[in-house]
């Protein structure tokens, strides 16, 4: 199968955005990054995805705008695999996110490597 | 009572006096009727029958009988009999009715007397009784006629607002005993029992002024003496002097604010301290990786083990955000006491650990059916830490061992959990269980410092104890107690 990937990452940390699409990146796998919920769901309404990694906090306010993030890419694209990845830690936090219908829960710091192999698992690679 | 020949013949008698033959004789009939009765001869009358033959016996053959009356209603009666047939003439028959009446009214007054000596008596020990209870009573009593004007105010009033009883009695309560900002509620609630739109068994709290010009804020129980005709006689107050409750009631609220607001700080607080250096470690992380990968090339082993190093540190600085965040959770987090099962939940962490480290050697042995009365949730996160330990300390035995059991220790019942591990000097003890302190080097064992800080926490949050006892690289053994 010769299949183009795309992969869409959302964090609001342009650092992360670099070093995870730079790690993350491969000649099938087309890789888009989004700093806001806005330019996410913007992308989520052109494009096609088939996995996507989602921080929870985008704004660095109190509120969580990757639930919005999730719900959008859910409702347009539900086959779309997704892998929420959050500093907050806690149960109640990650049975929300389970919920939700995300696919896959990770709590900061986690290596690109293990995202990798998530995304292999299903596929991507 | 009897006076002259009697012989037994009282005993034999069985008088009674209804309907019956037996109450048909000369003194059922004089009771029945009220009326003196004649049996004018014993040998002939044939409504003497019943008795006849005990009385001819004594000699008996006549009697004549008159009721002791009282309002009308016979309470007795008065019988006097003969050797001789209808011995008494008309005249002395008045004469004896007479006596009869006199002795009659004797004894009613006798009676009455004594009655009235025994209610006065009782009414006097009722009195002393309920002088005594007003009197030693810690409640506050006040009585008030119907303008508010006190007629009782009992010792422990004159105790609370320095007035004696008599500076106060005939005085209306409202004119010196109330704050100005109260005067006018209160004086509405007495009026409204007055006239019956509050009802009188009620209930209010108001401040009462001493003499000292200090206030006493009274829970009041009121109820009213009513007269015979149902008419209202006064109110009577019972109060409790709650000012110092309802300090601590206030302050209590206030205390009980404050701690919400911290808790919620707290919350946040911890909130942000776990993302806002977690997410530092995540580009660390991050870049750290893509340094191996893209540089994979260009980096010698040692560059590549620096890169690693600074990946372990990340590790750890992550489970060191992890624990504390562990640490003020725990010490906030509602308890929850219920049975638990120490031994399985001992079983549990050692079977966790075991498929975590599946090339370890360690002998367990675990007391069973160890149970405990206390919040499941923080007992197992403090077992956790304190089995994690006990397996950790032992990793560089050929075979560790880990005893979990329950025991008596200065009469207490307590649990321990023992292992064979590295141990640790007996004079460091006391350092065992503060945050970050550390016996042991990150090379010796790793760790943040902050476990048995946990379990301390655990432990004290169900009021009981944690202690040790070691000797260097003979094992430790931890004690503690729960309840």
């Amino acid at each position: 199968m010769n299949m183009v990937r795309r992969l869409l990452i959302v964090d609001d940390e342009p650092a992360i955005l670099f070093a995870f699409s730079q790690f993350l990146k491969a000649p099938a796998v087309l890789i888009e990054t989004a700093e806001t919920a806005d330019e996410a769901m913007s992308l989520i309404n052109r494009l096609s995805f088939d996995a996507a990694i989602v921080d929870l906090r985008l704004t660095g306010a109190t509120t969580l705008e990757g639930w919005d993030v999730i719900r959008h890419l859910k409702g347009k694209q539900s086959l779309c695999t997704i892998l929420v990845v959050t500093a907050f830690g806690g149960d109640e936090i990650k049975e929300n996110v389970r919920r939700l219908g995300a696919d896959y829960y990770f709590e900061k710091p986690v290596s690109p490597e293990k995202l990798k192999e998530t995304l292999t698992l299903k596929g991507i690679y | 009572m009897h006076a002259g020949f009697e012989s037994g013949y009282l005993e034999t008698l069985d008088i009674t006096w209804d309907d019956t033959e037996r109450g048909c004789g000369p003194t059922g009939t004089a009771i029945r009727t009220g009326k003196p009765s004649k049996c004018r001869n014993m040998l002939i009358d044939p409504a003497f029958a019943p008795w006849r033959e005990e009385a001819l016996r004594r000699g008996y053959a006549s009697s004549i009988v008159f009721p002791l009356m009282d309002e009308g209603k016979a309470f007795g009666a008065i019988s006097i009999y003969s050797n001789e047939p209808d011995p008494f003439s008309d005249n002395e028959t008045k004469l004896l009715a007479e006596l009869a009446d006199d002795l009659a009214h004797g004894i009613t007054a006798l009676r009455l007397k004594k009655a009235q000596a025994l209610a006065e008596e009782a009414l006097k020990e009722e009195r002393n009784f309920v002088n005594a209870v007003l009197q030693t009573t810690g409640g506050l009593i006040v009585g008030l006629d119907l303008d508010g004007r006190i007629n009782i105010f009992n010792h422990a009033c004159e105790k609370t607002t320095g007035y004696t009883a008599e500076e106060v009695i005939g005085r209306k309560f409202w004119e010196f005993l109330l704050i100005p900002d109260e005067v006018e509620q209160v004086k509405a609630v007495f009026k409204g029992i007055v006239d019956g739109s509050i009802p009188a068994e009620s209930e209010n709290e108001n401040y009462w002024v001493a003499k000292d010009g200090s206030r006493h804020f009274i829970r009041w129980a009121n109820t009213a003496l009513l007269r015979d005709d149902g008419t209202l006689e006064m109110i009577i107050g019972t109060g409790i002097d709650i000012t110092e409750r309802k300090t601590m009631e206030e302050l209590i609220s206030l205390k009980a604010v404050e701690l919400t607001t911290a808790n919620r700080e707290l919350d946040a607080f911890s909130f942000s301290i776990s993302h806002d250096l977690r997410a530092p470690l995540h580009v660390i992380t991050g870049f750290a990786n893509l340094l191996l990968k893209e540089y994979e090339n260009k980096l010698d082993e040692r560059g590549k083990d620096f890169i690693q190093t600074l990946l372990g540190e990340v590790d750890r600085m992550n489970k060191l955000i992890a624990d504390l965040l562990h640490l003020s959770r725990i010490t906030r987090q509602e308890m929850q006491r219920t049975e638990v099962d120490l031994s399985a939940a001992v079983e549990k962490v050692i079977k966790d650990l075991q498929e975590t480290s599946p090339d370890r050697r360690v002998e367990t042995v675990i007391h069973s059916g160890v149970r405990c009365h206390a919040d499941e949730r923080l007992v197992y996160i403090m077992l956790q830490n304190l089995i994690g330990n006990a397996w950790k300390f032992s990793k560089n035995r050929e075979c560790g061992r880990i005893e979990f059991g329950e025991t008596i220790e200065g009469g207490r019942r307590a649990y321990f959990v023992r292992d064979n591990g590295a141990g640790f000097p007996m004079e460091s003890a006391g350092r065992l269980f503060t945050p970050f302190q550390r016996l042991h080097t990150q090379e010796q064992f790793e760790g943040t410092g902050i476990g048995l800080a946990i379990v301390k926490r655990v432990i004290s949050r169900h009021e009981g104890s944690v202690w040790a006892w070691s000797e260097k690289d003979k094992g430790a053994t931890f004690y503690f107690t729960l309840d």
